[in-house]
């Protein structure tokens, strides 16, 4: 599979787009708080960027799905900062439009999946959200929350380890 | 080090998610190559990373795959137009200060020290083997030597015996017409009948030729035996055949392997009791 893909094989990235584009999507949708017609253009971007660059993907590094997944949310980040950039708008904001968005998921339950983020604790979750859809490190959330790094290590560990509970 | 410290640092969650640099990325994958706890983290984070993923799955709208197919079908085309000129995207890198930074200087110093560590021992036990090579060299010779020095001193020993024993008759055998210089001595026990020959000075044997040793016994000669010059700086006795009455010795140079009856013109040494 990955060495057809290595190819440029159209076939086989037909079905890798099959196989993972509502995984990378849903992604997307995430990070640009559901804004669908922007998140299309940001998944077509990031496919064409896997296209692009899968001569250089290695899998002694990860796994594909990890691969398309961080191309992914780094494109649809990136497309968040830079609308960002024009409106000037604090981290602070942004948690709240996280967790609006959140609940807003959660009301409107789009496709019925089940979010195992979502059963997290508030405390766990807004890090998961911030680190997995906002494309911060843990300094930087540390930072921005006001809080001290220890906790957000501490947190982000002890968010890791619920949701491993909830995957099983 | 501590791997569990490093396992709650938050690096391995960064490193997952591909926030990462590319030193930091490095250092992550030494030390999941060292620990193995740090490399089952690892995979047990990417797992929770990927999971979170699928079970947040939208499906996009169906139109989406052509529009996306058609964008790289134009991708592929730009390529071919720019003749393998590759655009290289820009890559999103979150970057912050490490702490973890001692810990990669760290993993790498050590890589670099152990290689170095090993380089020495490598060059150290090199030396050493040269220098046990060199030893087992010169001790090989040293018993050579000494192997040597016993044959000698077995030789000098035993041609003590002969020369103290007096029942030997030392004869003196005188260089010839073919060969005025030649002197050869016979040391001669005439209870055992032993006959000891000491070469002093003989030319070199043309080839195909050996000096045949001669007893003088009631005026006919009797075959001593052949000998060769070996060495000319040892005085060696060798032992000859063993002669009674013998009135005189003479050396002639014979045929390899010697004759029935001595070539007397080619006598090089006599020597008469």
């Amino acid at each position: 599979m990955v060495s057809l893909l290595k190819l440029q094989d159209k076939t086989a990235f037909s079905y890798l787009y099959d196989n993972y584009s509502g995984a990378l999507f849903g992604i997307v949708l995430k990070v640009l708080h559901q804004e669908e017609e922007l998140s299309q253009d940001v998944l077509q971007e990031a496919f064409v960027k896997i296209w692009r660059k899968i001569d250089s993907y290695d899998n002694s590094k990860g796994t594909l799905f990890t691969w398309m997944l961080n191309i992914t949310r780094n494109t649809a980040i990136d497309k968040l900062r830079s609308i960002k950039r024009t409106s000037i708008q604090s981290l602070d904001d942004n948690v709240g439009f996280v967790e609006k968005q959140y609940s807003h998921t959660m009301k409107e339950d789009r496709i019925g999946v089940k979010d195992v983020v979502n059963k997290l604790k508030p405390e766990y979750k807004t890090i998961i959200d911030l680190s997995y859809y906002g494309g911060y490190t843990q300094e930087e959330i540390a930072e921005q929350l006001n809080m001290p790094l220890g906790t957000v290590k501490t947190r982000a560990r002890a968010a890791l380890i619920e949701l491993r509970k909830f995957i099983t | 080090m501590d791997y569990k410290t490093y396992i709650e640092s938050g690096k391995l969650e960064s490193y997952v998610l591909g926030y990462c640099t590319a030193e930091e990325m490095q250092e992550v994958e030494c030390m999941a190559r060292i620990f193995p706890e740090v490399k089952q983290e690892l995979e047990a984070i990417r797992i929770s990373m990927e999971q979170i993923a699928l079970q947040n799955k939208v499906e996009p709208p169906a139109s989406l795959k052509d529009k996306i197919f058609a964008a790289i079908e134009d991708e592929v085309k730009s390529v071919e137009n720019t003749k393998g000129k590759i655009i290289t995207m820009q890559e999103p890198v979150v970057q912050k200060g490490s702490s973890w930074r001692l810990l990669a200087a760290a993993c790498i110093a050590l890589l670099l020290v152990s290689s170095f560590v090993l380089y020495n021992f490598y060059s150290t036990n090199n030396n050493l083997k040269e220098e046990v090579a060199e030893l087992k060299g010169a001790n090989k010779e040293m018993i050579e030597n000494n192997k040597q020095l016993s044959d000698e001193i077995a030789t000098a020993s035993k041609q003590m015996q002969i020369f103290n024993n007096p029942s030997i008759t030392k004869v003196a055998m005188k260089g010839q017409a073919v060969s005025p210089n030649s002197l050869a001595t016979i040391y001669w026990d005439k209870n055992s009948r032993e006959v000891y020959l000491s070469v002093n000075a003989l030319p070199a044997p043309p080839q195909g030729k050996q000096y045949q040793l001669w007893g003088i016994v009631n005026g006919a000669p009797v075959d001593l035996g052949v000998f060769d010059i070996t060495d000319a700086d040892t005085v060696k006795l060798q032992t000859m055949k063993q002669v009674d009455n013998a009135a005189a010795f003479a050396v002639t140079l014979e045929k390899v392997g010697g004759s029935p009856t001595p070539t007397l013109t080619e006598m090089y040494v006599m020597g008469v009791l």
